[in-house]
């Protein structure tokens, strides 16, 4: 005989003990729990007991529990607070919630909450709080399981954008450096258009090189690696400094670009990507204004934090516009005749700056054609 | 002042950015360098033991192996050679013993290349200002 028949010979296994963790303050209501899993027959099951969520919560510390069985009133906890705060410090055990009454507007909340099932004090028999026990596992297993595949997805999908990425650097360099060779000779003297040639090249060596260094950006924002470079640095100074940066561009296309900056706004921040926001903003509300128009750049100076406010007098946004801005390749106004090209990441990559420093970002417009103002708030006190 | 050309190691396993940045480091008009191409593990620890370096720049990954393997080799057979890690990764993604310090002296990013690699070396080099 091989092993492998031998095994399948053999009886099959009792299913193994359930562990299961009572949370219930009335000692005849666990009583009552206690006598109806008693009288369960075909599972082995270990009752532990605590009255209080703190209690449940050094347990589930301690080791695993299949399933909680929980009171909603507690001493320690009222309606489905005590839901909320077991299933965030144990998010991979199964909750089967104890109402008082049958209350379905209650156990419908308790189920959005996080509980896999509910039971009605006094109604639930043994076999009923077996089912109900079994039941609960079972759906909490595929909840754990889906969410651990989407983790997985979004891993792998940050892990290839990055590889991706860097397998594209070492073209990329092989592409500038040699294009920069040619122009300043090395190779021999170009003729004109051979020259013009080269400087098409060049562009488009440094378009692609700065698509590159955004998804790169993108990749560290949805893995959640980027990390700052933080260091006390001025960000009136630093605002000051992008507004100048856009006074040409502002000019040629016709457009007042205005300030209204504080001398002094010291903070502990990575200074070389708040400057790439404040550049982002500036050229957006040049790149979306029509001629004639105006930009106006503030900064304010509140008791726990700093805010930028760029305004322009441009296309405008719906509510509804202004609720996808901010999320990966959305470009609101492609379809519009006179809209200027983009690859809807530079937002994304603002709000995943800001968000990292603690703070957040913002847009609002009166309406379509009527401007917008995009700002942001750093807090006064160092990100981590 | 020493009078003889700076010799410097160039590790890549990518044998046109290798021959690229050869080229671009050898036209810098006040770098006097005599650049020495490598695209294994293997050949660069060979030139290593075989001759004096004043630089050597290596690749972070390179076909596998690790580029800190030669700087640490560097680190040993030419204490006073400067060591300069060739990087795809921003400083934030390498492992603490990447980081400048120990045998790393500095971090060249690769997209950067263009812009600061002779800047960088003058300054990694202390000819800064000179004329």
């Amino acid at each position: 005989l091989t092993p492998a028949s031998a095994a399948s010979s053999s009886p099959p296994a009792a299913p193994p003990r359930l562990r299961v963790l009572l949370v219930e303050d009335n000692p005849g209501d666990a009583t009552l729990i206690r006598e109806a899993l008693q009288d369960v027959k075909d599972r082995e099951i270990e009752l532990l007991w605590t009255d209080r969520v703190a209690g449940a919560l050094a347990v589930l510390g301690r080791g695993a529990v299949d399933v909680v069985l929980l009171d909603r009133s507690l001493p320690d906890a009222k309606d489905l607070d005590g839901l909320t705060r077991i299933s965030e410090s144990a998010p991979d055990t199964a909750i089967v919630f104890f109402t008082a009454h049958a209350n379905e507007a209650v156990a419908m909340r308790a189920l959005q909450a996080g509980a896999q099932d509910y039971l009605i004090k006094g109604t639930a028999d043994a076999p009923l709080i077996l089912r109900s026990i079994l039941y609960a596992i079972e759906r909490k297993r595929s909840e754990v399981g889906e969410r651990n595949r989407l983790k997985e997805m979004n891993r792998f999908k940050s892990e290839l954008l990055n590889r991706v990425v860097h397998e594209l650097n070492n073209p990329l360099s092989i592409l500038s450096l040699q294009t920069h060779l040619l122009q300043t000779g090395a190779y021999g003297s170009l003729q004109p258009d051979q020259d013009r040639a080269m400087g098409r090249i060049e562009r488009a060596t440094k378009a692609l090189a700065a698509l590159v260094q955004e998804l790169l950006e993108v990749a560290r924002i949805q893995g959640g690696w980027i990390r700052l470079q933080v260091r006390t640095a001025d960000l009136c100074e630093l605002t000051r400094h992008a507004v100048d940066a856009h006074r040409d561009l502002a000019i040629r296309s016709g457009l007042e670009l205005e300030e209204n900056i504080p001398t002094h706004a010291e903070l502990r921040m990575d200074d070389v990507r708040i400057e790439q926001v404040l550049n982002n903003l500036l050229s957006n509300a040049i790149k979306f204004s029509r001629p004639q128009g105006r930009i106006l750049v503030r900064l304010e100076a509140l008791p726990d934090q700093f805010t930028v406010r760029v305004t322009d007098s441009g296309f405008g946004l719906t509510p509804e516009q202004s609720e996808r801005l901010f999320r990966p390749f959305v470009r609101v106004h492609e379809n519009e005749p006179d809209a200027p090209p983009g690859n809807g990441l530079g937002l994304y990559i603002c709000k995943g700056i800001i968000e990292a420093h603690g703070g957040r970002i913002w847009c609002e417009s009166p309406g379509p054609g009527q401007g917008a103002t995009f700002g942001f708030a750093l807090p006064r006190s160092a990100p981590s | 002042m020493s009078t003889h050309r700076l010799r410097l190691l160039l590790l890549d396993d990518d044998e046109d950015l290798v021959e690229t940045v050869a080229l671009v480091l050898r036209r810098a008009p006040d770098l006097d360098l005599d650049v020495v191409p490598a695209t294994t593990v293997e050949h660069a620890l060979r030139l290593l033991h075989a001759s004096r370096f004043d630089v050597v720049i290596s690749d972070y990954r390179v076909s596998g192996r690790s580029g800190l393997e030669v700087l640490a080799a560097a680190a040993r057979d030419h204490p006073n050679a400067r060591r300069l890690l060739l990087t795809g990764y921003a400083p934030d993604g390498l492992p603490p013993e990447a980081r400048p310090g120990g045998t790393v002296h500095a971090i060249l990013a690769k997209d950067d290349l263009l812009r600061n690699l002779a800047a960088r070396l003058r300054k990694i080099l202390g000819l800064e200002g000179s004329p």
